[in-house]
């Protein structure tokens, strides 16, 4: 995904913010939590240790109370004093629940034994005897428990039925009295009830948190303790489960236990909680707390959440001042960004973002600005060029064309005379130039001039004007003055008033065409090529200076015969000195070799074959300089068809079998290769297909065919009478290696004609069509008709 | 020119071969045009048109050839052609002249291609 510059600033300088605050929230928690829950511990410990010393008070002070029962009662008592003693007892202590003397039998002074009971019934006192209980009490184990040992213990916790009727727990001493002997002798027990709700009052503030609660242990491991709320006593391993003790009582006794701690089941909850244990001093009672540890470490949490809500805090405000900040600074960027884009229109004016001060993005502006206004005076000046260039390319544009309409047949000249053939063309190296070629009959001569002017476009083209008018004055002389005196006369008419030293080489020549003999004159001017025999050579010339740079000059005559099949080749240098890429130049033997590449061609084809040569080994290097080339050929047998047989033909349904047996009859006839005839007949079968279907000629029409040999081609004319239809163009050409479902049914016929034929040429005249179409022959040796063979 | 057509009727391969004897041009090819119309109106799964006899075709034929291979591709079934001298591999070539169409330059090819096809056939048929 993209996104713009301010975004990923944003989002990047956001994000390490965030990382920043996470990782100094997460020491700063780190550190905040150690000492939390080290208080909390602490906490823990301190409460128990204060439960603890309060069940110890409340022991000492109940011991207390019983010592002075036991002293107050140092003689055998009787009823009344009893009362009174265990009245002032539980007066004096507001947590005795009940207390009691019961004297042994043996001092009692009844059958039934003495043991007045005293216990709170709201604000009185209720005195009942425990000697009114169906069981006898010195059999009940807490008389006879003490007794028997002859100390003073807490009894296990139990249900009092007889008075208060509730859950309570008792300590006992013995009461004991100093015979005559001075030896001890057991009277009676004496005890002091609690109720174990009261008790449990010592550990009220033992309740850490909702989940857990305080509690006592007996010796014997009896839970006293609100698990749930209500207070209740049970064996500890009824209460609370741990998967880590088994055997509560092991547990208890083991010494290495010590701090005694334990994760236990949470008695309501499905939660872990912590058990502690500590032993209360001088006494084999316990005091235990259960806690949840999660609800212990909740002001963690609450905490964690406060830090968390602080650093997302923080992040966002970061987050808003950087967004701000950001696009502060990228404001600028931004239209920048849309002003250059408007600038890319062309819209210069465009206003660009407001710059105070020296910062980047200040400078970056004002560096803007400055290429705004160089680009907008840049585009003037190019609008004003190109102005100035399509003005001067017009200029030339026309220039070029009167330029070439100063030669015979404006630049592409063709002439046909009884005796030669000539064919001319002028191609400058920019839209003028100074090359110049011209050609007049006049009577049984043909003057003939080609020439170059020094040096290149506008100055040459217009050295060129005055030249070629000089040359067409001379052209239409009455009486045709001879080459060497022509160029004589030329030369005075050049230099005068030529203080800039134009020069022009010129080659001028006079043809007789009765005698074929050519009288010529060079000005400086490179020698003509010979084609004999399709052999170049270039013609040996007495040549005189260039033209326009001296007077009074003179120049040789030179003369050559021409003969039947000649082909004479006359250029200016911008053939031989036509160069590549590499700089290389074709130079004079390789021309030589051009010009006798085409020899077999016709005149026109010959020609267009030389520059098409030359071009080719340019290789696409610009032109050098101005080209001129004239050829000039008296025909001869060479060139032309070594055999040539016309047939017309009924255009009806069976032209095309007519046409296929008398291209077959023919094509033994002249001796032409059986290997190329299935070529010829399917060009042919197109072609008379085409007249057949789409000349539309009336009736009786007939189609002309003629088959010339030539010695390295054969050539197919085809002339019908039909409306003007160029198979070349007009006729369908479907789009080839189609599938089966795309290939369209018709329109093969063309590609087949110009593949297989290497020309073809197509013109109208006289209302007729001309479809010419040769195929390269390859070397093959020649079956004379003699020796053609049939099948 | 003339051209002589046989026709050898394949069943158990589903194949009509066309013998084409002689030269398919302007003039023969609408003789040629209605006997194949004719002949691949069978429900040939693959028409053969064998050329080891024919020594010229024009594009008037081959538009003839076009048109049968359109008709049977369409109705899924196949044109193939077989044994083309040189000089009519030489027009197929020029005119690039359906390249999805199969070609085969003997016998033996064919039989290997028609034993694929049916051993195709088979399979989807098994499935």
């Amino acid at each position: 995904m993209k996104q713009s510059f301010t975004t990923q600033l944003i989002i990047r300088v956001t994000l390490m913010a965030a990382v920043v605050i996470a990782g100094g929230l997460f020491i700063d928690y780190s550190l905040s939590r150690d000492r939390l829950v080290a208080g909390l511990e602490e906490g823990a410990r301190s409460s128990i240790s204060a439960a603890v010393l309060r069940i110890e008070e409340l022991t000492t002070g109940l011991e207390g109370a019983v010592r002075f029962l036991a002293e107050a009662v140092d003689e055998v008592p009787d009823e009344a004093r009893i009362d009174t003693v265990l009245r002032s007892v539980i007066d004096s202590n507001p947590h005795i629940f009940a207390a009691a003397i019961a004297l042994d039998i043996e001092h009692a002074g009844a059958p039934e034994g003495l043991a007045p009971y005293l216990y709170r019934n709201g604000s009185s006192l209720v005195r009942t005897d425990l000697s009114n209980a169906d069981t006898p009490y010195w059999q009940e184990p807490w008389f006879a428990s003490i007794r028997d040992s002859g100390r003073a213990a807490w009894v296990e916790p139990y249900f009092e039925p007889t008075g208060a009727k509730v859950e309570m727990t008792t300590f006992s001493a013995p009461l004991h009295r100093n015979d005559a002997g001075g030896a001890k002798v057991f009277i009676g027990v004496a005890t002091i009830d609690l109720r174990l709700t009261d008790l449990y009052d010592y550990l009220d503030d033992l309740s850490i948190d909702k989940k857990g609660f305080g509690f006592l242990l007996t010796a014997q491991g009896t839970l006293i303790g609100a698990p749930d709320g209500r207070v209740i006593s049970a064996p500890l391993g009824e209460v609370l489960h741990s998967d880590g003790v088994s055997n509560w009582k092991d547990w208890l006794k083991d010494a290495s236990t010590e701090p005694r701690r334990a994760l236990v089941n949470c008695p309501q909850t499905a939660e872990r909680c912590q058990l502690r244990v500590a032993d209360v001093q001088n006494s084999k009672w316990s005091v235990g707390v259960v806690y949840s540890e999660d609800a212990l470490l909740s002001p963690l949490r609450d905490y964690q959440l406060r830090v968390l809500i602080v650093g997302a805090g923080m992040l966002v405000l970061i987050g808003m001042v950087v967004s701000i900040v950001t696009k502060r600074l990228t404001e600028p960027l931004l239209a920048l960004a849309t002003a250059s884009q408007s600038i890319a229109r062309g819209e210069l004016d465009v206003p660009l973002p407001a710059h105070r001060g020296d910062d980047e993005v200040s400078q970056l502006v004002g560096a803007f600005d400055s290429m705004r206004q160089d680009l907008g005076h840049y585009i003037r000046d190019l609008e004003s060029a190109a102005a100035q260039r399509s003005r001067m390319d017009g200029e030339l544009s026309a220039a070029h064309e009167i330029q070439m309409a100063m030669l015979p047949q404006g630049g592409k000249a063709e002439l046909h005379t009884d005796a030669v053939d000539l064919w001319a063309r002028v191609r400058p190296a920019r839209a003028v130039g100074g090359d110049l070629y011209s050609f007049h009959q006049t009577g049984r001569r043909l003057l003939i001039s080609i020439g170059d002017v020094s040096d290149k476009g506008v100055p040459a083209a217009l050295f060129m004007a005055k030249a070629i008018s000089l040359i067409q004055q001379w052209e239409v002389q009455p009486a045709t003055v001879p080459p060497e005196i022509a160029l004589q006369q030329l030369n005075e008419g050049l230099t005068r008033d030529n203080d800039n030293c134009m020069f022009l080489t010129l080659f001028m020549g006079v043809l007789n065409l009765d005698t074929l003999k050519l009288h010529y004159a060079s000005a400086g001017h490179g020698a003509p090529v010979l084609l004999r025999e399709g052999e170049p050579s270039m013609l040996e010339q007495q040549r005189g200076p260039a033209l326009g740079l001296r007077e009074g000059l003179s120049f040789p005559l030179n003369e050559l015969q021409l003969q039947t099949d000649d082909r004479l080749v006359i250029y200016t240098d911008g053939f031989d000195e036509a160069q590549n890429t590499a700089d290389d130049m074709l130079g004079e033997a390789a021309l030589c070799e051009i010009l006798a590449g085409p020899d077999k061609l016709p005149l026109d084809e010959a020609g267009a074959a030389i520059f098409a040569a030359v071009d080719q080994f340019t290789a696409g290097a610009p032109q050098f300089d101005d080209m001129s080339l004239m050829l000039l050929e008296v025909p001869g047998q060479r060139r032309s068809a070594l055999q040539s047989e016309h047939q017309s033909l009924e255009i009806d349904a069976a032209l095309p079998s007519q046409a296929a047996r008398w291209l077959e009859d023919q094509w033994r006839a002249q001796g032409l290769p059986d290997s190329a005839l299935r070529d010829m007949q399917l060009v042919l079968e197109e072609v008379v297909c085409n007249v057949r279907d789409h000349a539309q000629t009336g009736d009786n029409a007939t189609l002309s065919l003629g088959l010339e040999r030539f010695a390295d081609r054969v050539e197919l004319e085809c002339i019908d009478p039909g409306h003007a239809y160029n198979p070349l163009e007009d006729a369908e050409r479907s789009a080839l290696g189609e599938s089966t479902e795309e290939a369209s049914i018709g329109g093969l016929g063309l590609h087949l004609i110009t593949r297989l034929t290497t020309r073809q040429s197509y013109h109208r005249e006289d209302g007729r069509n001309i479809l010419r179409l040769r195929m390269d022959l390859p070397v093959w040796e020649q079956n004379g008709p003699d020796t053609a063979t049939g099948d | 020119m003339n051209l002589d057509t046989k026709l050898h009727e394949d069943r158990d391969k589903s194949l009509l071969r066309v013998c084409m004897i002689g030269g398919l041009n302007t003039d023969t090819a609408p003789g040629f045009e209605a006997t194949l119309a004719e002949a691949i109106t069978d429900d040939w799964q693959m028409v053969l048109l064998d050329m080891k006899s024919l020594d010229y075709v024009s594009s008037a034929g081959l538009r003839v050839i076009f048109k049968a291979a359109k008709q049977l591709k369409a109705a899924g079934r196949s044109l193939a052609v077989a044994n083309r001298q040189p000089q009519i591999e030489k027009v197929f070539e020029i005119l690039q002249a359906l390249p999805d169409m199969a070609v085969f330059s003997n016998d033996s090819e064919l039989d290997e291609y028609l034993d694929a096809m049916q051993a195709k056939v088979k399979g989807r048929d098994a499935h």
